[in-house]
This record gives C-alpha cells, sequence and structure tokens, in this order.
C-alpha cells in the first residue's frame, strides 16, 4: 500500500498496480474497514481503480495518524465483503441509438451484430463511479471490440447511451458531452435523485447487458 | 398578503442557491458544490445570526435586484460592488432590515468576483443528497437545478428588527490581491520529471477566461515533459484544490463544482484559503505557487477557522 499526502485533509492510498477485481475487492474491505474504525475522521470516500481517496476532518486527525490507521487496517485481499448485486440492462443495439456500431465493426472486421452480441456476451465488473452522478466505469471489454476513445469528443451523448473507450463499457447517465463509442441505448434510468437509491449501480456490482429490439426499446420509454 | 422571502426582479449572470455542499457521496459520482469563497459565504451567514450550514446566494459579478415580500434581515459579504436599497447605498460586510417591498440591488463587483447574500432563518429549499447546494452540471439543488431566473420566489422566514451587525474592514478576511498560492505537493508529485517541478514552483501563470465554478484553467508558458506516468495513470478521485497537468501542460485547478475522477497527473493541492481567494479572482490574475508541507497546511486551514470563529463583528 503506497499512501501519499492528496492536500491539507486528503490522502489517496494506491492498493494495487493495476485495476482487477482483487483491487477491487480490497478497496471494497478498506472502505468497510475505515467507516467502521474511524467513523467520525472521516468526511468522504472517493474510490478509483485503483486507490482509493481519504477526505478527512483536520480537526479530529491529521495525515501521520490516519496513514497509521490506515496501514494497520491492510485488506488482506481475497473477497470477504461479498460480491455485490447482479444488475441486467437492456439494450437497443443498432446504427439509429449507436453511432459508432458500424466504426467498431469496421475496425474490428465484424459485423454489427456480431458487436452487439460480443458486448452483451459477457457481466462486467462495476471498478469506479465518477465523471457525473451514477456514471459507472465497467470492464473489461472483449479485446475483438476495444476501441480508443474518439480524438475529439462529441459535445452531446444522449442520456442512456451505451459506450466503449478501450477496455472500459459505460452507460451515460444524463446527456453530456464524451468522446467514448457509442453502440447503443438502455431506457433504464440510471440515476434518479428522487430515489433512496440514486443510483441503480454500486462499485464492486456486476453489470450484464441483453439486448432488445426498437420496440420493446420505446415501450420501455426509451427515446430516439 | 405578501409571502415571506425575496422575489427575484434580476437574476445576474450566475446567482446561485448555496450551502455547504453535499459531502459523502463522491462514491456516487455526485460533487461537493457549495461556495466558492467559503469564508465570505461563512461571514454572510453570521452577520445574520445563522448557522454556518445555510443555504444563502452566491452572486457572481452583481447585477441582481430582490424585492423583499415581507420584514427580513439580510447580510452581504465578499466581493465589493455598489450596494443599495431602495437606491440608497448600504455597506458590504453588514446585515440589513428590509421592510416589505424594499429593493435590495447589488450592483456590478468592482473588486473579487463573488459575493454571498444571507437571509436571516435561511433560504427555504428542499435539499437533495441533504443539501441544497446548486450544481447546475448536475441539475442538483437550488430551486430547480439552476441558476436563479427572473421571477424566482425565494422563500425565507420573515423577522423583524432584529440588531444589524458590521464587519469593520480591519477585520474582514483579505479576499484581495491573490498572487501566490500555497499548494501541498502531492498525488503524483514523486513521479513527474524534476524539471517540470521546478517549472511549476517558479513561472507565473494568468487565469484564464474559460475558468467557472469546475475548473480555474491557467495560461503561460505550458509545463513540458510530464514523463511516462500519464501514459499508465489510471482514473482516481479529485478533491477541490488539486492541480491537474492535462497533455497541453496548462494546470488546471478543481474548484468547487469539480468532477469527482480524473486520469490527469496531479502535482498537488491548493490549500483551502487560497482555493477560496482564487475563485474571488478575475480572468487575467498573476498566478505563482508555493509549496506548503502538509502539517503547515493543516494548522494554517486550523487557524483560518479559529480567527472566524473568534472574531467578533461590531454592532452596525
Amino acid at each position: 500500500m503506497d499512501i501519499r499526502v492528496a492536500g491539507e485533509n486528503a490522502l489517496i492510498v494506491y492498493l494495487a498496480r493495476q485495476a482487477s477485481p482483487g483491487t477491487l475487492s480490497k478497496i471494497r474491505q478498506l472502505i468497510r474497514a475505515l467507516e467502521a474504525a474511524c467513523p467520525l475522521e472521516i468526511v468522504d470516500l472517493n474510490p478509483g481503480y485503483h486507490s482509493l481517496v481519504v477526505v478527512y476532518d483536520n480537526r479530529r486527525t491529521s495525515f501521520a495518524r490516519l496513514r497509521n490507521t490506515i496501514r494497520s487496517l491492510e485488506p488482506a485481499g481475497g473477497d470477504t465483503v461479498g460480491a455485490g448485486n447482479r444488475v441486467r440492462l437492456p439494450v437497443y443495439y443498432a446504427p439509429e441509438s449507436g453511432p459508432d456500431l458500424e466504426r467498431i465493426a469496421r475496425r474490428h472486421g465484424l459485423g454489427v451484430d456480431e458487436v452487439a452480441r460480443i458486448h452483451s456476451g459477457r457481466p462486467y465488473l462495476v471498478y469506479a463511479m465518477g465523471f457525473a452522478p451514477g456514471f459507472v466505469y465497467l470492464g473489461e471489454v472483449d479485446p475483438r471490440i476495444a476501441t480508443p476513445r474518439h480524438k475529439t469528443p462529441r459535445l452531446k451523448v444522449p442520456p442512456g447511451a451505451v459506450a466503449i473507450a478501450d477496455a472500459q463499457t459505460a452507460v451515460y447517465p444524463c446527456e453530456s458531452p464524451g468522446g467514448w463509442n457509442l453502440v447503443g441505448r438502455c431506457p433504464v434510468t440510471l440515476f434518479d435523485p428522487a430515489n433512496s437509491q440514486p443510483a441503480r449501480c454500486a462499485v464492486g456490482d456486476e453489470v450484464s447487458f441483453y439486448p432488445i429490439d426498437r420496440e420493446q426499446y420505446l415501450a420501455m420509454g426509451g427515446t430516439l | 398578503m405578501s409571502r415571506s422571502g425575496l422575489a427575484v426582479l434580476k437574476p445576474g449572470p450566475l446567482t446561485l442557491i448555496q450551502d455547504l455542499g453535499r459531502t459523502g457521496h463522491f462514491r456516487h459520482g455526485i460533487t461537493v458544490g457549495g461556495p466558492a469563497d467559503r469564508l465570505s459565504f461563512l461571514w454572510a451567514n453570521r452577520l445574520c445570526g445563522n448557522r454556518a450550514n445555510t443555504a444563502a446566494l452566491e452572486i457572481a459579478i452583481g447585477g441582481v435586484e430582490l424585492e423583499a415580500g415581507d420584514h427580513c434581515q439580510i447580510a452581504l459579504a465578499g466581493g465589493d460592488g455598489s450596494i443599495s436599497i431602495n437606491g440608497r447605498p448600504k455597506a458590504n460586510w453588514c446585515s440589513h432590515n428590509l421592510n416589505p417591498g424594499d429593493i435590495l440591488a447589488v450592483g456590478l463587483l468592482q473588486q473579487g468576483l463573488r459575493i454571498y447574500l444571507a437571509v436571516r432563518g435561511g433560504f427555504q429549499v428542499a435539499e437533495t443528497f441533504g443539501s441544497a447546494a446548486t450544481v447546475v452540471r448536475e441539475g442538483l439543488g437550488g430551486l430547480t437545478g439552476e441558476a436563479l431566473q427572473k421571477g424566482h420566489f425565494l422563500p425565507a422566514p420573515p423577522s423583524r428588527h432584529e440588531p444589524t451587525f458590521f464587519l469593520p474592514p480591519g477585520k474582514r478576511p483579505g479576499i484581495l490581491p491573490l498572487s501566490h498560492l500555497m499548494l501541498v505537493p502531492g498525488w503524483q508529485y514523486r513521479d513527474l520529471p524534476r524539471a517540470l517541478r521546478r517549472d511549476f514552483f517558479h513561472r507565473p501563470f494568468r487565469l484564464s477566461r474559460d475558468t467557472d465554478r469546475m475548473g480555474a484553467r491557467l495560461e503561460g508558458d505550458p509545463l513540458a515533459g510530464r514523463g511516462g506516468i500519464a501514459e499508465t495513470m489510471l482514473s482516481e478521485g479529485l478533491v477541490a484544490g488539486a492541480v491537474q497537468i492535462p497533455p497541453d501542460g496548462l494546470p488546471i485547478v478543481m474548484m468547487a463544482d469539480h468532477q469527482t475522477m480524473g486520469g490527469y497527473p496531479k502535482i498537488g493541492t491548493v490549500i483551502s484559503r487560497d482555493l477560496w481567494r482564487l475563485s474571488q479572482s478575475r480572468p487575467g490574475t498573476e498566478v505563482t505557487f508555493a509549496p506548503v508541507s502538509s502539517v503547515r497546511a493543516r494548522r494554517m486551514a486550523r487557524q483560518v477557522i479559529r480567527e472566524f470563529e473568534s472574531t467578533r463583528p461590531d454592532r452596525a
């Protein structure tokens, strides 16, 4: 574990060199352990792919003290926290909902249907959440369809857009700019501030996609 | 009978309802938000007898007119511009009693970029995730998740003839001038090449026009040679004050509405006091960075709050 200063009241813990299911499990263990050990000192926790930012109350603790606490809590690894929820999301894969489907298909010498089949063919882990409320970073995408970001991001990506960037995939919860490759749209609302559980997914959850057709997409409240 | 609160006659270019923001929601991708200049915000609330975390207005640039629906007390603190009630000039860093129908006007700010307007008892606004703070990008907080619009009504409890308070110039926190930003080296600091680190602390930058509540962009001579770190970095959490070095070599300082994650290398984090002052600085302002240890930075942060708590305003 590498623990570094991240400001007058924040530090960052690097739990591994790479993102992996094992790293994710360690991050989740450390979050639980910290919440139990020092609930008053911790202001916020911000997990990344292989790291955890800890924002703390300056009046209750200091970098040196919290670093010692975290070292004593070092997670052993192995998933003692238990797996997250399983979430299944419908996706309408088509050029009209996924304007980059053909680009990806051409790049890899596949048919559009094959891209959709490969994308929905495996479950993904939620590695991180951020950028925008409810935006989940999912991995790993099959190398047969992994595609780098656009050089110039689109100014508008519609809500529900399902996208690929290298080995990551994600669903845009709300309209925003974005440089990822769009393969389809999901009609399910992923982030609703009015809900007691505003975000549909959490870090550590397993997300899988299943294809739906145009009619089903529209019937489920999807828009085009 | 008129409603208690303030009617928005002129909203100004960017007037936002703010409280101390949403903490504890980084892991859902929800940013903190809150006042860009927290110290001025705290003073506005304190001058009209409110607790620290009370919803108030952050007025950027100025140009705001509000009409009182009932008796109420307001207080102003922060950047300086002409303030008037029914056309009569009034003091900044001061609380004032309003009668029904009174028109409070805040002109264009001459100094600083943001002024805070609190009302005794606080604006009564619904909270999302425990906060009324407006983050326009996320569509959260305020009346509608947006900046104030003409015709909005800001409900607030009535109050009559309460004593008013004034913070004389000698007791006010300095918001200007700003030359040095103190920065706690951290994050990828050790991984960045020595030459870049040296240049960073020796080079003046200018605050860009493309600065907003999300990030302060700096212009100037770009920092060259980020080294191999940039290519292998994985996205990680951000905090307010963190300074990213993107591919173009021009630093970006994360402000109150910063995105919760980022994948650019970071050289360190600006201390809160200087971040608040930076948010009061205009585009073109020259900015340099000076390193400070985390131990000293923590001491200074606690000192700023102690000073705020121990300073007593005068009776107006």
